[in-house]
């Protein structure tokens, strides 16, 4: 095989039907980069045999380990929000709307259906050597705009890696949520908030979740994981805006919790009248830090701050939307 | 009788266009291969059409020759 370049590969996607076994992609999904890794601790004997270096090695347990990073497609995003620790509800004709909020499942699993978790098998080509990852999860989003663009980094695990097939790739039209797509508000805490006018002074967003996923291995005379668990879930926002009023430093101060909004659509001025896009929001956020200070004399006096998100009696702590063409069933 | 190919993602609007290297096939539909699209699939993917685009789920192959090979035995 002569050199390729990072460009000729491709990341193919499956819904699983039983956990781990490895099924053919589905969908080929565009991402800037992938870090995919057989992740294993070899054992190397330190036996005590008049030497001082280790002595033999022997296989250990291992598990598929590594971020992916894209933009966020609509079109395919949903796949990889199945696969992580979501209550899903499916709604609507086509657009349709996947809502995923917080679920207190203790480890990852499949099952067909429009509204249940499901187990993705991922499919990596590189230079047209296949590695087909099976029983993967998401445990971890982190969505960001970078240069106008909605991003998302996926922290991805999986139970076994084989080789496989090489799959027959196609592509459709990108769908990608750029600078003129995004919307982002504030408001009181509230099991459903209600929102008022677009916030315009918001230099930068970032909302993270974290289910501390875990590969477990247990003895059954086999190297692959044999489940991953989940732990307490971590959600977060991230962001900077121009220092214009007290209002939620002073709410930071009193722990007054707020509600964030951040809406990216196409097709309409908002997420509901869009064609496709994605929402993400924090009913009860929690003012972690609020710092503004006099960075320089050249300097805008900025607003930085970081709000952790908390579980809303009759509500959901977070929510992350997609409206999106594709149908799961 | 030339390939024919079929397009069929249950999970995909029907008017979403689908693009296997260069050949366009929009779902629920089925395009006829010429010999250039053929050439053209076998040139970048591999020895056959079945053996390139073989492998996708949703996509439908039938017909009984392959136009780049019967051209070579015609030759030989």
């Amino acid at each position: 095989v002569p050199a390729g370049l990072g460009g000729g590969g491709s990341v193919g996607l499956a819904f699983e039907t039983t956990m781990g076994t490895y099924v053919a992609p589905t969908i080929f999904c565009p991402v800037l980069n992938e870090g995919l890794r057989y992740t294993e601790s070899k054992y190397y004997s330190e036996q005590i045999r008049q030497q001082t270096i280790v002595s033999d090695v022997k296989s250990s347990y291992y598990h598929i380990e590594g971020d992916v990073e894209l933009e966020v497609d609509p079109r395919d995003f949903i796949y990889w929000c199945y696969a992580s620790r979501h209550t899903i509800v499916k709604s609507g004709a086509g657009p349709f709307v996947y809502a995923f909020t917080p679920s207190s499942a203790g480890s990852a699993s499949t099952a067909s259906g429009p509204t249940t978790p499901k187990t993705l098998s991922i499919t990596v080509v590189r230079n047209e050597l296949i590695f087909g990852y099976a029983g993967c999860v998401v445990g971890g989003f982190e969505f960001t705009i970078e240069e106008g663009t909605l991003r998302c980094t996926l922290s991805v695990l999986g139970l076994s890696e084989a080789v496989q097939a090489n799959p027959t790739e196609s592509w459709v039209a990108s769908d990608l949520l750029g600078a003129d797509a995004h919307r982002i508000y504030l408001a009181a805490s509230a099991a459903s908030p209600t929102f008022g006018a677009v916030d315009t002074g918001f230099n930068g967003f970032t909302f993270r979740t974290n289910y501390n996923a875990e590969a477990q291995n247990r003895i059954h005379a086999q190297r692959s994981a044999s489940y991953i668990s989940y732990g307490i879930t971590e959600a977060e926002f991230e962001s900077e805006l121009d220092f214009l009023s007290r209002t939620d430093y002073d709410n930071m101060v009193a722990n007054t919790t707020r509600a964030i909004k951040m809406e990216s659509s196409n097709g309409g001025v908002t997420f509901a009248a869009g064609s496709s896009g994605v929402k993400l929001q924090g009913n009860r956020v929690s003012y972690d830090e609020y710092a503004m200070n006099l960075e320089g004399m050249g300097d805008l006096i900025m607003a930085a701050f970081t709000g952790r998100c908390v579980g809303i009696t009759g509500g959901d702590a977070y929510a992350i939307e997609v409206k999106s063409p594709t149908s799961i069933t | 009788l030339a390939y024919k190919l079929k397009m069929n993602d249950p999970t995909a609007p029907d008017d979403t266009e689908f693009d296997f290297g260069g050949l366009l096939i929009k779902n629920k539909s089925t395009v006829t291969l010429t010999e250039e699209d053929e050439q053209r699939i076998i040139a970048r993917h591999g020895e056959s059409v079945k053996n390139a685009l073989g492998n996708s789920p949703f996509l439908e192959i039938t017909g009984t020759t392959e136009i780049t090979k019967k051209a070579e035995g015609g030759e030989g």
